[in-house]
């Protein structure tokens, strides 16, 4: 199959074959229509013989009056008046006789022979009587009668012998005449459809490759072919006087130049099919397509001017476009109220969704504001109805939002980290802490008899007991101060937890040479606090009193209700020279007294701020020259 | 009779400090370093109490504290660098009597080992008055007036008495301090029931071993006082 298809040679002969089959098919219907037209399908040979040759006598008789009878009267109408003799008619088998008005024989032909056909037609002519100066005196209409007969035996061969031979032969052949264009037309099918699948095809080549017809564009490629079979129409018409033969020449050349040309535009059309996208080469795709992507530049060129132009400028343009639109609605409108209100109508109609879209969106990114500034940080703004600047504006604070939980969980994993690494190296502390402590303490119950031994041993006891106390500070500071430590909120009476306090430590506080003065509300003061914490932080602050107070000074511990809150109260004079910002005091390792002799971490205030942070408290701390204050605000439950 | 004190602790020179301790108060000491040693000096002889370290190669504290348990009922206090309150309750949970974190003080470990041996040695108090008030260590003679904690006579001021009196008549009961001032001193405080706190503080320093750690009177912060009965 590929042999054929391929091959140049089968081509050219197809398309041979091709352009006779067709000129055969388009002859068989021709010659069918004109054997339909004369009715062959519909009565005998001898009803179409009959209205043929009706037809043909017509046409002698007029031949007969108009081109021997009249301009032989006219140019003998003085001289002669009798029979004449004419040669054209006698040899035929064609007679007639002629008649004037009166009924006689004017002329004839006929001599009695036998006739298979007879007909009788009038003729009309106006004759003058002359006056003697030569003018038309009168005018009468005269009228002519012809009898026409048509031999029975068409002995003579003309015209209506031929027809006789033509009509029997056609009328024998009334169906083959359809058979014939039929085959033809099956014939020209197949080769059609061979044409079509080797269009395009080479040999040697599996691929289909376009000759140089198939590279020019469809569409003018069928205008220039349509323009062709134009042109011929326009010969056809300027070609009338060529002559009956001429003429089929003409028409069969022509009818083969068009086959040809539509057999090319159909190949052309098969490869270009074969090839995929066929209309892409065409000089309207080329234009549409053109005018596509310029219209896609435009749009995405406003896009982008859109996209860069800032809020406000956006917004400008859009109020003077809606302005513009107005002025021309009430332009238009000017005197047609109806009009007005239906166009002020198609305006809210469209501009409220739009606005109360615009409003959701902002509602949508003005709860997420509101959320992120709060801190919920798993907060997402749903972006996906949203649209331009609104969703752009919602992705950035989402991003700002992840970012910031990131950040959020990285502190926290390394606070955690960090109290993990600090309670675990205080564990290893305190397993040779203990060997130390202990033997230190063996040692002082031996019997030293050297006193600075003994003094020796006393700083070793001291510094590995104030190791111990910074091994748990340290631990929990850490807790303290990244809210590792489970915290128990219950409501509290403060004024307990400050006669305890005083409890505790009332030995300490006058071991200390200090005088405590305790004000307290008479009401019960309750707030949501754990009592264990709270404590911890009473225990910090007091026991810094002790270390770090002026001894033979008051120490005032106040407990005030104020605006809703219980506020705690710690005074004392330093008896040291606080000569550090109060800020600077909290912060770990920095102790009020610059001093390393004493016992202590110089965590307490740290732990204390921290652990009333996670009851929800404040912790202030006032520093008046040697007056060292310190503030606990706790909401009031 | 000398007691058999086995300790268990994978740093020597702890061990061998307690061992000088113990052995000063005429108790026997045994030594183990890992969990397996202990189990098996507890299989051969005949241990009275055990110091076990939770951290050790091996086989930790608590794992062999538990095999331990499937056996013995002697007490076992726990000796630990891990402070949180979580561990403690975990230990003494599973089985341990107390709980000393490290770095402790000799005294208290000793005081702790002296309580311990006492309850278990003297276990089902057959001395002990159908009338008297007992809770843990802590022992009240009503009629004579007297208390005692683990066997040894402690001497509290009238007023103390009466404080550990009413705590111990309702266990688990918190009282707040101005309740207390109402009971003991038959009065209104008019703002001295710090007085209250104070007496509370000398009776803990009295009646327990590791006052800031009480194991009986305990301190409810914000709200008042309670005894509790041991912690086991």
């Amino acid at each position: 199959m590929n042999k054929i298809t391929h091959s140049l040679v089968w081509k050219v002969v197809a398309i041979f074959l091709f352009v006779i089959s067709t000129m055969g098919f388009i002859g068989g219907l021709i010659a069918a229509g004109l054997l339909y037209e004369n009715g062959f399908y519909e009565t005998s040979a001898e009803n179409v013989k009959i209205e043929m040759f009706e037809h043909y006598t017509r046409r002698n008789a007029n031949y007969v009056f108009y081109n021997y009878f009249l301009p032989d009267r006219w140019l003998n109408q003085y001289e002669t008046n009798g029979q004449i003799e004419n040669c054209y008619i006698r040899s035929t088998n064609f007679f007639f006789t002629l008649k004037n008005s009166e009924g006689e024989t004017i002329l004839s032909n006929y001599a009695g022979q036998e006739f298979q056909l007879s007909r009788t037609y009038e003729f009309s002519d106006v004759e003058y009587i002359y006056g003697a100066d030569g003018d038309v005196v009168e005018s009468k209409n005269v009228t002519y009668t012809m009898d026409c007969y048509v031999k029975k035996d068409l002995d003579t061969d003309d015209f209506y012998y031929t027809l006789d031979q033509f009509v029997n032969f056609a009328y024998k052949m009334r169906y083959a005449v359809i058979v014939i264009p039929v085959m033809f037309l099956i014939f020209s099918i197949i080769l059609f459809i061979y044409l079509m699948c080797s269009a395009g095809r080479r040999k040697g080549e599996d691929k289909i490759i376009p000759n140089g017809i198939d590279k020019i564009p469809f569409d003018l490629l069928v205008t220039i072919i349509l323009s062709i079979v134009l042109l011929e129409a326009l010969i056809f018409e300027q070609m009338y006087n060529i002559g009956t033969v001429g003429y089929m020449i003409l028409f069969n050349s022509f009818t083969i130049v068009d086959i040809l040309l539509a057999l090319l535009i159909c190949m052309s059309f098969a490869t270009r099919y074969k090839l995929g996208g066929w209309w892409k080469n065409t000089i309207t795709y080329r234009i549409i397509s053109l005018i596509f992507r310029i219209l896609r530049k435009i749009v995405s060129a406003i896009k982008y001017i859109f996209q860069h132009m800032s809020l406000v400028k956006k917004t400008i343009l859009v109020l003077i476009c809606i302005s513009i639109l107005e002025f021309m609605g009430i332009s238009i409108s000017f005197d047609n109220g109806a009009m007005m209100i239906f166009l002020w109508i198609l305006e809210k109609a469209i501009l409220c969704p739009v606005l109360l879209i615009v409003s959701i969106n902002l509602q949508k990114l003005q709860q997420g504001g509101q959320k992120i500034a709060v801190g919920d940080l798993n907060y997402q703004i749903d972006t996906r109805h949203m649209f331009w600047d609104f969703r752009t504006h919602g992705e950035n604070l989402n991003r700002i939002n992840e970012g910031m939980s990131k950040a959020v969980e990285e502190r926290l994993k390394s606070e955690r980290f960090k109290t993990e690494l600090i309670t675990n190296v205080s564990h290893d502390i305190k397993t040779p802490l203990t060997s130390i402590i202990n033997y230190v303490d063996l040692i002082k119950k031996e019997n030293i008899e050297n006193e600075k031994i003994k003094e020796y041993i006393d700083v070793l006891d001291r510094q590995s007991s104030r190791l111990k106390k910074l091994t748990e500070d340290l631990v929990e500071a850490s807790k303290a101060s990244t809210g590792n430590l489970p915290v128990n909120m219950v409501p509290t009476e403060i004024g307990v937890l400050f006669t305890q306090a005083v409890g505790e430590y009332e030995e300490r506080i006058k071991n200390a040479g200090l005088e405590l003065i305790l004000e307290k509300a008479d009401e019960d003061i309750f707030i949501m606090a754990d009592g264990r914490l709270l404590w911890r932080i009473f225990d910090n602050l007091l026991s810094n009193i002790c270390k770090y107070a002026q001894p033979s000074t008051r120490v005032y511990l106040n407990l005030e209700k104020i605006n809703g809150q219980a506020v705690i109260t710690f005074r004392n004079i330093s008896k040291y020279a606080l000569n550090i910002p109060s800020e600077e005091l909290l912060e770990r390792f920095v102790r009020g007294d610059r001093s390393r002799n004493t016992e202590g971490s110089g965590l307490g205030l740290s732990i204390a701020k921290s652990l009333t942070e996670l009851q929800n408290g404040i912790l202030e701390l006032y520093v008046d020259g040697d007056l060292f204050k310190v503030v606990l605000k706790f909401n009031i439950n | 009779m000398a007691y058999n004190v086995l300790i268990c602790d994978d740093e020597k020179d702890i061990v061998s400090a307690l061992k000088i301790y113990l052995s000063a108060e005429n108790y026997n000491t045994y030594e183990a370093y890992t969990g397996k040693e202990a189990l098996k000096i507890i299989e051969s002889h005949d241990i009275h109490l055990v110091l076990l370290d939770i951290m050790m190669p091996e086989m930790d504290g608590l794992t062999a504290m538990v095999k331990l348990r499937e056996k013995y009922n002697i007490p076992v206090i726990l000796l630990t660098a891990k402070s949180e309150d979580t561990d403690k309750i975990l230990g003494l949970n599973i089985g341990a009597d107390d709980y000393i974190t490290k770095p402790f003080n000799p005294v208290e470990v000793l005081a702790r080992v002296k309580s311990q041996l006492r309850r278990y040695m003297q276990l089902g108090g057959a001395n002990v008055k159908p009338s008297n008030l007992v809770i843990g260590s802590i022992e009240i003679d009503d009629k004579a007036k007297t208390v005692t904690v683990d066997g040894e006579p402690v001497n509290l001021t009238p007023k103390e008495y009466e404080i550990l009196k009413l705590l111990m008549e309702n266990p688990g009961q918190v009282f707040s301090p101005r309740d207390i001032y109402k009971r003991v001193w038959n009065d209104n405080p008019y703002g001295s029931e710090s007085t209250v706190a104070v007496h509370i503080r000398h009776l803990r320093e009295k009646v327990e071993i590791n006052p800031a750690e009480p194991r009986y009177l305990k301190v409810v912060w914000g709200q008042g006082y309670k005894i509790e009965r041991g912690e086991r």
